[in-house]
């Protein structure tokens, strides 16, 4: 069993001229976990893998192995392997070729080689495939090929770029489940990279949300889902419902927040006067006065069948709120329904800020 | 792109072209390989076909040393000409900034633009015995005789290697250039030092380029008249100037066409060589 790595990140920044593509992220990444970093295009999160696998050198700041400094290491010494987003497999080689090329670079030859790359190829669930041109493999097989690559020569960390980008919705929740269970085997550490949210969630021990190059947030998924810690995070991964508000006086550990739909006993911090957003995920609106907390009576302005849920779209005064209402009864539109919430469902956040909580 | 469902349109489609194509390539093609089995008999010319003329070539060592002459000129133009443009070519598509590679691209087919023979006699005028190149020797003290350099086999490969540098480093860096950056980054992240990354990733993926690069110097060069006639001078005879020396000198029609099939011959067995290893790439 290969255990894996503890990765740190120390203040790395990277600028391009002016524009700073990263700037001080500081991460600590458990030996053996899978860490997820979401974000945008532009967020900066494939700069931050390609400087993790030596290919971009950071402006400044140190990356860390084992508390072994690695930031001045060529992709060659370096205890990481990448898997590319295009895969990289080579073309003129077959697939045992393929899988076999680090092994034959590190001086591993011969019966010791072969076995290794039948055991990897055995773990992505393509044995016997060795002689198979890459040519003739599928997208889903490729990407199996490109994994049992990277992992053949027992990086102590795995950096995968994108890696079901390329792959149709199916195969890629498929795939996810696959991963994890290949991650959890070997013990690595792997460091994700994705724009899927749904990706994240399903994978990550911890995710890292990126934004502008800056870390926005991270966490466990469910931490990160039901307690965003900025706005960003809270729009970014699924839906939110943002309710503008002025903090007042605190009680306890709660918040008085007064918005368009009254005032709001919540948890958190906020100083009296400060704006703030609360955050309110459509799920967690119920259609009744059960909740702690009512909303207010309003209009169903459309309703859409999901199949476990109908998610409507309600208007409250002047705002519209988005909420998933059980299957049944079905809505119709323009009912008038009555809208409240649990206190603990919602989230306070600092308005426009980027502060963690 | 529509399928055509009609046979016939297809033809009028493609008709001119195959006219054109029958009148100037086909027909005088054949006329060629026919004159080559006829036979030259004083003045006039004996149509009963006999393989007299290939004999004749199989026998007389004057076309058969044209022949080996052509073979390693052309031979040794492929190899030195691939061994000057593949850095150059390699340099080009990695280490210079993709803004200046077009402009260097285009210094570099600048050749391509001066007449053959204008370029020919230029080389001539450089190698010759009073040329630039044996004056900067002498003043350097390098030789105190001027040496000759033009009329010699070296001349001839110094004259087509400089054409042909060109157009293989435009077949290279083609090839280079499509081989994506995550192939040699993912060959140094497995271990492979830069050596290793070149020999076993991108030299084999720019193996298409350096075949089609070779086959058309091999082709280009090997058919050449103007270059070894006039850089080369008469001190030996390739194909093309036996081929010449039959039209011009003796008259000989069947003679040299015989000489111009095997010539063919050559070319088509080349080009099946080096199609093989196209499709052996694999991608």
């Amino acid at each position: 069993m290969i255990r894996g790595a503890k990765l740190t990140i120390e203040g790395i920044t990277k600028r391009y001229g002016e524009t700073a593509a990263l700037n001080d992220v500081h991460l600590e990444v458990t030996p053996g976990s899978y860490v997820v970093v979401l974000g945008p295009s532009g967020s900066g999160k494939t700069t931050l893998l390609s400087i993790l696998g030596g290919f971009t050198p950071p402006t400044e700041g140190r990356i860390l192995v084992d508390e072994i400094d690695v930031t001045h290491l060529s992709p060659v010494k370096r205890p990481t392997t990448t898997v590319f987003q295009d895969y990289a497999l080579f073309p003129h080689m077959t697939v045992a070729k393929n899988v076999g090329f680090g092994l034959s670079m590190h001086g591993i030859k011969g019966e010791e080689s072969s076995a290794r790359v039948a055991r990897a190829l055995e773990l992505v669930g393509l044995p016997g495939t060795g002689d198979r041109h890459i040519a003739s493999l599928s997208g889903g097989q490729r990407q199996r090929v490109a994994l049992a690559r990277a992992v053949v020569i027992e990086p102590r960390v795995l950096l995968l770029d994108e890696p079901l980008g390329a792959l149709d919705l199916k195969l890629r929740r498929q795939m996810q489940d696959e991963l994890s269970e290949i991650q959890r085997s070997l013990g690595t550490t792997f460091v994700h990279v994705t724009h899927d949210q749904e990706e994240a969630m399903s994978l990550a021990d911890i995710i890292v949300v990126l934004r502008d190059g800056r870390i926005e947030d991270q966490g466990p998924p469910d931490r990160l889902y039901l307690r965003p810690a900025t706005r960003f995070s809270a729009t970014f991964m699924g839906d939110s419902n943002l309710v503008q508000g002025v903090a007042g006086q605190s009680i306890g550990e709660r918040v008085s927040v007064e918005t368009s739909f009254g005032t709001f006993l919540v948890g958190g911090e906020a100083p009296v006067g400060a704006r703030v957003a609360l955050a309110v995920r459509p799920e967690h609106l119920r259609i009744d006065d059960v909740g702690d907390l009512l909303i207010g009576e309003g209009r169903v302005l459309g309703r859409h069948f999901i199949g476990a849920h109908q998610r409507c779209r309600v208007e409250i005064g002047d705002q519209e709120l988005v909420l998933n209402a059980p299957a049944k009864p079905p809505l119709g539109e323009g009912q008038i329904v009555r809208v409240s919430v649990d206190a603990d469902d919602v989230v306070l956040l600092q308005d426009g800020s980027s502060e963690a909580l | 792109m529509t399928q055509n469902k009609t046979p016939r349109k297809g033809w009028i489609l493609t008709g001119p072209a195959l006219i054109w194509t029958s009148i100037f390539f086909l027909a005088p093609m054949g006329m060629v390989i026919a004159y080559s089995f006829f036979r030259r008999v004083g003045g006039s010319i004996d149509t009963s076909p006999s393989l007299y003329n290939y004999q004749r070539i199989f026998d007389e060592p004057v076309f058969l040393d044209a022949l080996k002459n052509s073979l390693e000129v052309v031979l040794i133009t492929v190899v030195v000409s691939i061994l000057v443009a593949y850095p150059f070519a390699y340099i080009l598509a990695y280490r210079v900034p993709p803004k200046w590679q077009r402009p260097l691209l285009l210094l570099a087919v600048l050749p391509f633009w001066t007449s053959y023979v204008v370029r020919s006699y230029s080389w001539l005028l450089v190698l010759a015995k009073n040329g630039v190149v044996n004056g900067m020797m002498q003043t350097t003290g390098l030789i105190s005789e001027p040496v000759s350099l033009a009329n010699t086999r070296l001349a001839t490969v110094i004259g087509f290697v400089h054409f042909f540098t060109m157009l293989v480093s435009l077949t290279i860096y083609a090839s280079l250039t499509q081989i994506p950056d995550s192939y040699r980054k993912a060959a140094r992240d497995l271990g492979a030092s830069s050596p290793m990354t070149f020999l076993r990733i991108t030299l084999p993926l720019s193996m298409p380029g350096v075949v089609v690069g070779a086959f058309l110097t091999f082709v280009l060069a090997i058919g050449d008249f103007i270059t070894p006639q006039i850089l080369g001078g008469g001190q030996e005879l390739l194909l093309p100037q036996a081929i010449m020396l039959q039209v011009q000198r003796r008259g000989d029609f069947p003679l040299a066409a015989a000489l111009s099939v095997i010539l063919l011959v050559i070319v088509i067995a080349v080009y099946g060589v080096s199609a093989k290893r196209l499709t052996l790439d694999g991608k």
